[in-house]
């Protein structure tokens, strides 16, 4: 009699153990139709055994533009960087809603190394373990160029690097139209032309070349 | 007018330079270095052996061929390197091409001198301790509370095991006083006469065990095909507490996908040396993990260069819905302005990726049920529509399911 409610006592606590004991985590538990879960098409950032390199993203055929893509016509070099700067245009007029929207990303993408204001005191800066603290914009950068902007986000500069694949090219002029306010431009007072112009110091030579 | 000139050339050439030589270890000038260096030079240098865009900076002054050199340098590097000198051009070539800043004009001689002074002598690096203090602190955070759990059943176990021991032990003393006042034993029970005595008890341990048993049967079959808390172990030790929380990365700058398309998506490598290239030890492993991601893309830390064989990282997928159903994180993030919390918890306080909640229809039609759509309005494109759904809902807040959003076709076909 002892003997049994002994073993019978270690079962049922041992059941208890397993059952309520921390749960597997490197398991997803049961399925039920585990073939309707998995796909046999490929799914995104997913392993395939077709390509050498086992990755199903691929980039485009050699050759090939994507619909509404526009290639970038300025170099990875110091001229290109210098021509950007010179005739590099941002297409998109600086309204109310583009600085909200740049803002926007600016905060997403932008404000943990160059800082809410722009000043290079992100929060990844301050916290002391990223060494190289980006140039102000209101400084050292206040008179940086739009095309300049452009060529550093599609390449990167410095410790900094590409951003082209995280932002398309309208979300990097959105940005750079609000990075442009913390340069202190007053858009209300100027149309898009005047502000281009005015950066570049190139009025009258963009008539010209029409 | 001539004279002043050259009295002012004499003054910078010679005198100036003495000065300086005497006030070299002045805690004056190395602060006024200190300004000029953290303006000017940091976004490229430390002062320490680690290379950024440019060299760096311990022993520099060792290293370059003349102190007037290295003034030469700050002043016009491009110019020097134009002119043909060879140290000049070596660096050039070694830095990938990337020219310095022309200083000539924007520094003063005197700041020249100070941060050259500041940069031979450097303050001690303050962020070492720290690392070593963070570090300690939040190493053994995750394992402590399953181990916890795991101590608690087996005090509960010892403890129960220790009952019935003392109980047995206490009958045997009972019986040896029996037998030995001359009273018969007590009496031995098989488990049937002991049910027969105690119906009560058997009875109440039918009920507990009836509902014991339902509970667990039911919580093991509605957990079929329910992801949560999978938390799968990632071939990098990746914290999502540093980086969002400490570091505060918004979650859509490495998963840039969620405004964009129907998956968040894990960044690409690439994404993560934007920080990285700078960022070579870590909070909590140091070097250990960012260096997976070194191998991954192929760079080599020393040279600076992508010049190794790539290979992707393997993370290990952790939330998936089934495939006969559609789930878009743009329409979730852009038009329903919805935050990533919501969905997949506090991630900036939690370290690594696990599935917060059990993403089950269920869950999806109550959220849908629950939320109201924002922005109405905001879309001229759905002015009429919007205005028949206000009419139809009077004084209603219009939720997702009051516009179709429960609809089987939108999201099963």
């Amino acid at each position: 009699m002892k003997k049994i409610i002994r073993i019978a006592s270690f079962f049922v606590l041992t059941g208890v153990m397993v059952a309520c004991g921390p749960k597997d985590k490197n398991s997803p538990g049961m399925e039920f139709m585990p073939d309707m879960y998995r796909s046999t098409s490929y799914e995104t950032n997913g392993k395939t055994n077709v390509f050498a390199d086992s990755m199903v993203n691929r980039l485009p055929a050699s050759g090939t533009i994507a619909r509404g893509y526009m290639p970038y016509p300025y170099a990875n070099d110091s001229l290109g960087y210098e021509n950007a700067g010179h005739y590099l245009k941002n297409p998109i007029a600086p309204t109310a809603e583009v600085i909200e929207k740049g803002k926007e990303l600016y905060g997403k993408f932008c404000v943990h190394c160059h800082g809410s204001g722009g000043q290079g005191d992100g929060k990844m800066v301050e916290s002391g373990k990223y060494p190289a603290p980006p140039p102000s914009y209101s400084g050292a950068l206040k008179n940086l160029p739009e095309g300049k902007m452009m060529h550093t986000l599609m390449y990167g500069k410095g410790m900094m690097g590409s951003h082209a694949g995280q932002l398309n090219a309208e979300e990097r002029w959105k940005v750079i139209r609000y990075i442009q306010t913390l340069q202190g431009v007053n858009f209300q007072t100027m149309n898009a032309d005047s502000v281009f112009n005015a950066r570049t110091g190139l009025a009258g030579k963009t008539e010209k070349k029409k | 007018m001539i004279s002043t000139h050259s009295l002012h050339r004499i003054l910078l050439k010679k005198i100036l330079p003495s000065i300086f030589v005497f006030f070299l270890s002045s805690a004056a000038i190395a602060a006024d270095g200190k300004k000029v260096f953290d303006q000017n030079c940091k976004t490229c240098h430390t002062l320490t052996d680690q290379t950024l865009t440019g060299p760096g900076l311990a022993g520099v002054t060792d290293r370059v061929p003349s102190d007037q050199w290295m003034k030469d340098w700050i002043k016009n590097s491009s110019a020097m390197v134009k002119a043909g000198d060879p140290y000049a051009v070596k660096v050039f070539n070694q830095f990938n091409k990337s020219a310095m800043t022309v200083f000539d004009g924007v520094l003063s001689e005197e700041e020249i001198d100070a941060v050259i002074a500041y940069i031979k002598n450097p303050p001690p690096d303050p962020s070492k301790k720290t690392e070593t203090v963070s570090a300690g602190d939040e190493g053994g955070e995750a394992p402590k509370s399953s181990a916890s759990k795991y101590y608690l059943w087996f005090t509960i176990f010892v403890l129960a095991v220790l009952v019935f021991s003392l109980r047995s032990t206490k009958r045997n003393l009972q019986n040896a006083v029996h037998r030995k006042k001359g009273l018969a034993p007590l009496p031995e029970y098989t488990i049937k006469e002991w049910m027969q005595h105690n119906k009560r008890t058997v009875a109440l341990i039918c009920i507990v065990l009836f509902f014991a048993g339902s509970k667990w049967g039911w919580d093991s079959l509605m957990a079929i095909g329910v992801y949560k808390d999978y938390q799968p172990s990632q071939p990098i030790e990746f914290s999502h507490k540093v980086h969002a929380g400490d570091m505060g990365i918004n979650c859509e700058y490495c998963h840039s996908g969620a405004s964009k398309s129907k998956v968040a998506g894990v960044p690409s490598a690439n994404v993560c040396m934007n920080c990285h290239k700078a960022v070579s030890s870590g909070t909590m492993t140091g070097e250990k993990e960012i260096a997976k991601i070194y191998a991954a893309v192929g760079y080599n830390p020393k040279t600076q260069q992508y010049d190794q064989p790539s290979k992707p990282i393997e993370w290990v997928r952790v939330h998936t819905l089934p495939d006969f159903v559609f789930f878009s994180h743009q329409q979730h993030v852009v038009v329903g302005k919805q935050d990533c919390k919501n969905c997949h918890g506090d991630m900036e306080k939690k370290g690594v990726a696990h599935q917060e909640n059990i993403l089950t229809m269920g869950w999806c039609i109550d959220c849908h049920r629950k939320t109201a759509v924002p922005g109405m309005g905001e879309n001229p494109y759905y002015e009429e529509l919007h205005k028949k759904l206000a009419e139809m809902y009077k004084g209603q807040a219009i939720t997702v399911d009051k516009m179709g959003g429960i609809e089987c076709g939108k999201c099963h076909y």
